[in-house]
Order: structure tokens, then sequence, then C-alpha cells
């Protein structure tokens, strides 16, 4: 019977199970790298929707998580790529931000005494991690999400938002930056 | 130097291979300044953590914990109806 079905007749017998089974990794998957809960939500949606029209696709010689995952991680780099802020970005704010007139460091600074394997799997963790990463304003966020989460090169994130090397390492600077103190104040502390 | 400028090359070394002056300086400012030394120490740290999260296997268990049922079936139910009409819409 199945043969003679149209491709889409087929997605759509699929669409329940695949909303229900996969829908929560998905998310967290994308609200990870987007931080803005509608975000992530519309990039599910978008890379279940591009899955289910493409099912005849799916070769099934990855696990399905697998490859919705890489069809969500595709819709993600097409929508940093499209709201990517070309402009260049104040590199004088953060001085003032973080270091006095003398120039040394107004943080603390703690030292972080945790093993970082176990802490990434720590769900308290990844909830403060994910907030802090939200703080970040998006100029800076998805470069940084590029290089340190997709581990994609200094070229690569420059290639795909269209911004100088020298622009992105002012955003990678600040990004940590503020990353550092939001984890210290949030969470080391 | 002094330590914004330290801030700066350090998280410029994860990025690039810093010139011969520039190691050398930096060098110097880090045998003589714990707080950067930290600093140095975070961000390898911090690139750690944010590397294990690339893996989609690193979502699998921490997923439900993170969204509440509620929601999450709320969500579920958002998305199918959407997926719905736009496959009947094409």
């Amino acid at each position: 019977m199945s043969g003679k079905d149209k491709p889409i007749d087929d997605a759509r017998r699929n669409i329940d199970r695949l909303v229900n089974q996969h829908t929560e990794a998905l998310y967290s998957y994308a609200l990870m790298r987007v931080g803005k809960p509608d975000v992530a939500e519309d990039m599910v949606q978008d890379a279940l929707l591009a899955a289910l029209q493409s099912w005849q696709s799916f070769a099934g010689d990855s696990s399905e998580r697998t490859w919705l995952i890489g069809i969500l991680s595709h819709k993600i780099l097409d929508f940093f790529r499209r709201n990517s802020r070309r402009e260049d970005v104040d590199d004088e704010t953060w001085r003032t931000e973080y270091f006095n007139k003398s120039r040394h460091w107004k943080d603390r600074m703690l030292s972080w005494k945790a093993d970082p394997e176990t802490l990434a799997e720590d769900v308290d963790f990844r909830r403060v991690l994910q907030d802090c990463l939200r703080e970040l304003s998006r100029v800076m966020a998805q470069a940084f999400v590029m290089r340190e989460i997709e581990g994609c090169s200094s070229e690569e994130v420059c290639k795909h938002l269209e911004i100088s090397q020298t622009n992105l390492w002012v955003r990678l600077h600040r990004a940590r930056l503020q990353l550092r103190r939001c984890l210290e104040l949030n969470w080391f502390s | 130097m002094r330590c914004d400028q330290a801030s700066r090359l350090i998280s410029h070394s994860q990025e690039r291979q810093l010139n011969g002056a520039e190691r050398c300086a930096l060098s110097f400012h880090l045998l003589i300044c714990r707080v950067c030394r930290k600093y140095k120490k975070q961000l390898k740290f911090m690139r750690k953590i944010l590397s294990k999260l690339r893996d989609p296997q690193a979502y699998l268990e921490t997923a439900s914990s993170l969204i509440d049922e509620r929601q999450s079936g709320e969500m579920r139910g958002r998305i199918s109806k959407e997926i719905h009409e736009k496959l009947d819409s094409t």
C-alpha cells in the first residue's frame, strides 16, 4: 500500500510520532544556541517540517535523532546568517565595564573548583549557562556560539557571518568577559 | 602591559598565533599577575565545557529536566498543529 502513497502522505503519518519523540531534545539543543524560547521553538518547527518534506531522503543509516539534529543545526546557522549584524562593534566600552582606571580587573576572579566534564552534565549548571548565554547581545552571541559550541574555525565564522577577523576577535573577547562574570556570579560564588 | 591588554591577548590566543612581542609581553604579565592567570584558566575551562555541548547526545538526558512537562506538551501541540497546516497548504 505505502508504495502507492504520495510521499507527503507517508510523511504525514510520521508527524505526531516525530514531534512526540524528538521535540524536547531538539528544543533544548536549539535553546542553548539561540537563547530565546520563541526562536528556539520556531527553529524546531522549521527543522521538523523540513525533515518531513524530505522524508524520502532519510537513508536510515544514521539514527533519526541524528538526522533531525543535522537539519536543525543547518536551520540555526541559516538563522545566524540572516540575522548577522555586520556593523563593527564598539571596541572600547568593555574597558570601563571590566577594568578600573589603573587598568586592573574590577572583578574578583575566584578559583573555579569543578571538573568541566561533570559540570557539563549538571542540569542546574546547564540552566545557568543557558541564561548567561542568553544575556549576551545577539552580535556577540552568534559568533560565540558558532566558535565555542559548534567548534567552527575563526575563518568559518567570519565567512558565515560576513564579518572581519578583527571584528570577530572583539566579539569573542567581550563575550568571554561577560560570560565569565555571569558564570562566576551565578554559579561559582 | 596592563590587565585590560592582557585579557585581550589571552582571548586572542584562542584565535590566532600571537606574534613574538605579544607572546613575550603576555608571558611576563602572567608571571606577575595572579588574576590574569586565573582568567586564562577560566577561559580554557569555559571552552572545554562549551565544546561538550556540541554533541547532540548531550541533550538527551537533560532535555526533559530543562523543560517542564506542561510546557513541553503545549509546545508539541503547537508544533504539530503548525506542521499539519503547512503541509496542507503545500
